[in-house]
């Protein structure tokens, strides 16, 4: 512990629905799936999978857990994704376009002087393609992934990680993120975090409140940066 | 004043700079884990000095004006203000008894602020 804590965090941002939109992916899922809501009870599944092997192990990274959940939500829907199906829907997953907030909010944390990284539970390799396609790269002084640690976010390996990889205490760190489990990840880690309001997303009432709750990224640079609304 | 007072955006100046003895502001957040480490050496402080110095908490997520007014980077930071001039500047978790001597270092420095 050094003993102090700097006012000013380092935010760390989730990738996948928090800075970018997975609805580009609902027009493949109606295609190869029958239906465009199959997109989210697969993400949904993603997740279930990841916790799982998170929990009790053994590991396994992102991809294959989203390879995973497809086999499981075409088994549930009668339908066959034949490979190279699969690999549009998945070769998708690295052109996802940023949430029309994002750029603009971004460039008014960077440009009020804060710290920029993300930290994804998918592989770097994966999360450098995203952020380099949606153009939103150039604000990320590291784009960090779970994977190098071998633990999926909300276990708190992958947030000391990132505090460990900046050479600041978790306190210093403050994640910015679409869905409650990974703010609950991240204070329990002993991080801030804010959480950002996408369409369905909600917290629950067993994680506890973080420190900022915006409706988007100019909501939350509104609130960190100490302005008034943006004009 | 024998426990902290509480410093919010309307009682600031009457409680600290417009204060007839010296003030101890402690800049803190609830998130900062160092901050629970000096809490309870300010508050056998507000103890010790009842009736000859004030201690004030000051939670910056909750008055980041006066954080920023007195350029508080890093918590925790302790303020000592006489005559409503910050004097002396600590941060970080010091302990009790160092902590006593660099205030009455600091207020004694400026003779008759301590009655």
């Amino acid at each position: 512990m050094t003993g102090i804590v700097p006012i000013q965090p380092i935010l760390v941002f989730d990738v996948n629905e928090t800075l970018l939109d997975l609805s580009a992916l609902d027009p493949l899922f109606e295609r190869y799936l029958g239906d465009a809501r199959v997109r989210k009870e697969w993400f949904s599944q993603v997740l279930l999978i990841a916790f799982a092997h998170t929990i009790s192990g053994p590991y396994a990274d992102f991809g294959a857990v989203a390879n995973a959940a497809l086999d499981v939500v075409q088994a549930r829907h009668h339908r066959q994704v034949a490979d190279d199906a699969r690999s549009h829907i998945l070769g998708t997953l690295r052109r996802l376009s940023p949430h029309p907030d994002a750029e603009g909010g971004l460039r008014r944390l960077r440009d009020g002087g804060l710290r920029l990284v993300t930290l994804t539970n998918s592989t770097v390799q994966v999360a450098e393609a995203q952020l380099a396609h949606a153009g939103l790269r150039h604000h990320f002084e590291h784009v960090f992934s779970a994977d190098a640690v071998r633990r999926l976010k909300p276990a708190p390996e992958p947030y000391r990680m990132v505090a460990g990889e900046l050479g600041v205490e978790t306190a210093s760190l403050l994640l910015v993120a679409a869905h409650a489990w990974d703010v609950g990840g991240a204070l329990g880690a002993g991080c801030r975090a804010a959480f950002i309001q996408r369409p369905g997303q909600v917290l629950d009432a067993l994680t506890p409140t973080p420190a900022y709750v915006a409706t988007d990224l100019h909501e939350l640079a509104d609130q960190l940066l100490r302005q008034g609304p943006r004009s | 004043m024998a426990t902290p007072v509480h410093i919010t955006a309307e009682n600031f100046e009457a409680e600290v700079t417009r204060a007839t003895t010296p003030v101890l502001v402690d800049f803190w957040a609830a998130w900062c884990a160092p901050c629970r480490l000096v809490a309870p050496v300010v508050e056998a402080l507000a103890l010790d000095n009842a009736g000859t110095l004030k201690v004030a908490k000051v939670d910056v997520d909750e008055l980041p004006e006066l954080a920023d007014r007195y350029h508080v980077q890093s918590i925790p930071t302790l303020a000592l203000f006489v005559r409503g001039q910050l004097v002396k500047r600590i941060i970080g978790y010091i302990p009790k008894t160092e902590l006593q001597r660099q205030i009455d270092a600091a207020a004694g420095a400026l003779s008759g602020d301590r009655e």
